[in-house]
């Protein structure tokens, strides 16, 4: 590799480029937001993904799926396939685990990353992987977008960092029981929700430059947590409001339920 | 180790960790290699069905070894990774220093 292929990004740190070498990244949804996370991913320097999507290219994909063209919704191509072409070509030495399924059909590889980046579209995905992480220590960030309203409709979303022994999605109240049990209500009947490529893409490089701050410490900011609040009509990305008010521990993940779930005699 | 154990999951495995305090790769030293795998028996012996071993650490690296329930030879980690701020993955056999 040239010495001026990460000249331009060399205040990320001496060690930088090793460091991101190292770090394995799984990516669940490779959909508006996982498309954007992992082209930027692999133009920093990542090497190592773990990636999950069964669905093919849509005809409605094409507004926001970053490296589709209008023939993939033609030939019903993969989105794992555009993951990969976008990973080998700018990383052709990187180590590709791809599945072409959701992750909870082979939930074992994920286990073998330190940061998992959730691209998917409900709360209860969002728990899950937020659980499967505390569970195998991994760091979490979570990044999503909806749109509301109509007089005028109004672009909100989130990006979320939840660590092991930080504060987590429900200390942050961005996971409720209210909220999945609205969501589990309105199952099957969701539709497909408004997406746009442009906040999908202030996200999903906003969740990257944090990826990256873990991995490197650039910043110096040693995070345990973070909850981003989009405002997509003012162009806003702010900390959260519930944020100021929390201290302490997180009390939803005990430190030690860890590792696989086994019976304790009592 | 039996007190360590009382009413905790049998696939609760017990790990010596130990920091050297230099930078770079690190492993067992001689008196390590000597003193510490002997000490895996007794984890054995009292949690059978999980897996035990070392972990020993330096400044900026980390060497791992697991003897898994059913094997007598401990197996070497191919990676160990710092889940922390910042992550750090320290991979078997090669060094982090510059």
């Amino acid at each position: 590799m040239s010495a001026d292929r990460y000249s331009r990004q060399s205040f990320l740190g001496a060690d930088a480029e090793e460091r991101i070498a190292r770090c394995t990244v799984a990516v669940p949804g490779l959909g508006g937001g996982g498309s954007h996370i992992v082209q930027q991913l692999a133009h920093i320097g990542f090497q190592n993904y773990i990636i999950y999507d069964g669905d093919h290219v849509e005809e409605s994909n094409l507004n926001r799926l970053v490296g589709a063209k209008a023939v993939d919704a033609l030939a019903d191509t993969p989105k794992l396939h555009l993951a990969k072409m976008m990973i080998y070509g700018l990383q052709p030495r990187a180590r590709v685990r791809g599945f072409a399924c959701r992750w909870q059909e082979n939930p074992e590889p994920v286990r073998e990353s330190q940061i998992v980046i959730g691209c998917v579209d409900t709360y209860k995905g969002r728990e899950e992987l937020e659980i499967v992480c505390r569970r195998y220590l991994m760091h979490y960030i979570d990044i999503g977008m909806d749109v509301h309203g109509k007089e005028p409709p109004v672009i909100g979303g989130q990006v979320i960092l939840s660590s092991p022994g930080g504060l987590c999605m429900r200390c942050m109240g961005f996971l409720t029981d209210e909220k999945l049990a609205q969501e589990a209500a309105r199952y099957g009947d969701a539709g497909g929700r408004p997406q746009v490529v442009w906040p999908n893409g202030v996200l999903a490089s906003t969740a990257v430059g944090l990826a990256v701050d873990m991995v490197t410490n650039w910043t110096r900011k040693y995070r345990s947590h973070a909850y981003w609040v989009y405002d997509g009509n003012e162009g806003t990305l702010r900390d959260s409001h519930t944020l100021r008010n929390l201290k302490g521990s997180c009390d939803h993940y005990s430190s030690v339920d860890v590792g696989d779930p086994v019976l304790v005699e009592l | 180790m039996q007190a360590a154990y009382h009413g905790r999951a049998k696939r609760e495995g017990v790990f010596h960790i130990h920091l050297h305090g230099h930078r770079g790769q690190t492993g067992m030293s001689g008196t390590d290699s000597r003193e510490i795998p002997p000490m895996i028996s007794g984890f054995r012996s009292v949690g059978r069905e999980a897996a035990h071993g070392i972990i020993i650490l330096s400044l900026d690296h980390g060497s791992a070894w697991v003897w898994l329930s059913d094997n007598k030879e401990p197996v070497q980690a191919a990676s160990v990774a710092v889940i922390g701020a910042p992550i750090g993955v320290f991979e078997s056999g090669v060094s982090n220093e510059r």
